[in-house]
């Protein structure tokens, strides 16, 4: 009975020991009190790279790199198409249309240098034409330029 | 960069392989996204057409059915004037168009046919290129040639 009841215990007792060598290794000092006192001890190395995370993570360096990386690659896709539906539903097009209007001045910065369909984001994300009336891909990128650059500064919510 | 330049022609071939044995293939206007092939073969360069609902900018079809089916592209095409024949042979009188197809019965591309017996196709936001039949570019993009249609020049 007893042997038996020792043998439930087992799985605890390895995972104890399996886990006790990394307590030990890790440079993080597992101290209650200095958890709540916000006193917790990191290897400076570990410190630096949770920074430059943040960093990159806080400003817009990153929707920047993101944008510049689906731009890229749904233009390589989709080319050759002319079936909007086709275009518009790659999964790379998707992504930009998902970083919602915070991705706007990349946009426009494209727009600005090589007018394109990538103005259809622009249609996606703030649900509206910019003009009624027929208009070529071109006019409609300069008209959706000066409207973005008149929301000062880029009203996101706008 | 010349316009037919290896690189461009490349990158052309890469999507439409048949196009590498064509001798008559040349990249004819820089890349432009205001229009596409379906524009092109109906002479216009400066909207693209496509059905697509909301409306987006730069866009338009030219009739209120907005889908996707064979039929309907063939509507819009005897909106201006064409109607279904037989052959793609070039006849001095005629200018015609062929209208691609996919396996899901939807449309794709359209290219025209020159007055030189040549055929011209937009290839999506990239080049026009002239090719010397329409079948060239069938494929994995475009799907096959369903219908040719002509109308005087």
């Amino acid at each position: 009975m007893k042997f038996t009841k020792s043998l439930r215990m087992m799985p605890l007792i390895v995972s104890l020991a399996a886990v006790s060598p990394l307590y030990a290794k890790t440079n993080i000092a597992f101290n209650e009190d200095d958890i709540l006192n916000n006193r917790v001890q990191m290897d400076p190395k570990i410190f630096r790279l949770t920074n430059v995370v943040e960093n990159v993570t806080s400003d817009n360096a990153y929707i920047e790199y993101r944008f510049k990386n689906s731009y890229e690659k749904w233009r390589a896709e989709t080319k050759f198409l002319s079936n909007i539906s086709k275009i518009i539903s790659n999964k790379h097009f998707q992504a930009i249309l998902a970083m919602g209007r915070r991705v706007s001045p990349y946009i426009t910065n494209q727009l600005e240098q090589e007018p394109s369909n990538l103005v259809w984001a622009l249609n996606l994300i703030y649900d509206k034409q910019i003009s009624k009336g027929t208009i070529s891909v071109e006019t409609a990128s300069r008209l959706w330029v000066k409207w973005l650059k008149q929301q000062k500064p880029f009203n996101f919510n706008a | 960069m010349s316009l037919n330049s290896t690189e461009n022609k490349d990158s052309i071939t890469t999507g439409f392989p048949s196009l590498s044995f064509d001798e008559k293939f040349e990249i004819t206007s820089p890349k432009d996204s205001r229009y596409n092939c379906i524009a092109w073969a109906a002479d216009r360069n400066d909207i693209w057409w496509w059905p697509y609902i909301p409306q987006l900018d730069g866009s338009h079809w030219p009739i209120p059915e907005k889908d996707f089916t064979f039929d309907n592209l063939i509507r819009v095409f005897q909106g201006i004037g064409y109607r279904v024949c037989e052959s793609d042979a070039f006849e001095p009188k005629f200018k015609k168009v062929a209208l691609y197809v996919d396996e899901a019965g939807d449309f794709t591309h359209a290219s025209r046919q020159l007055r030189s017996g040549l055929w011209t196709s937009k290839l999506g936001r990239e080049f026009d290129i002239s090719h010397e039949n329409p079948y060239l570019i069938e494929g994995d993009i475009y799907g096959k040639v369903g219908v040719i249609m002509s109308t005087k020049f």
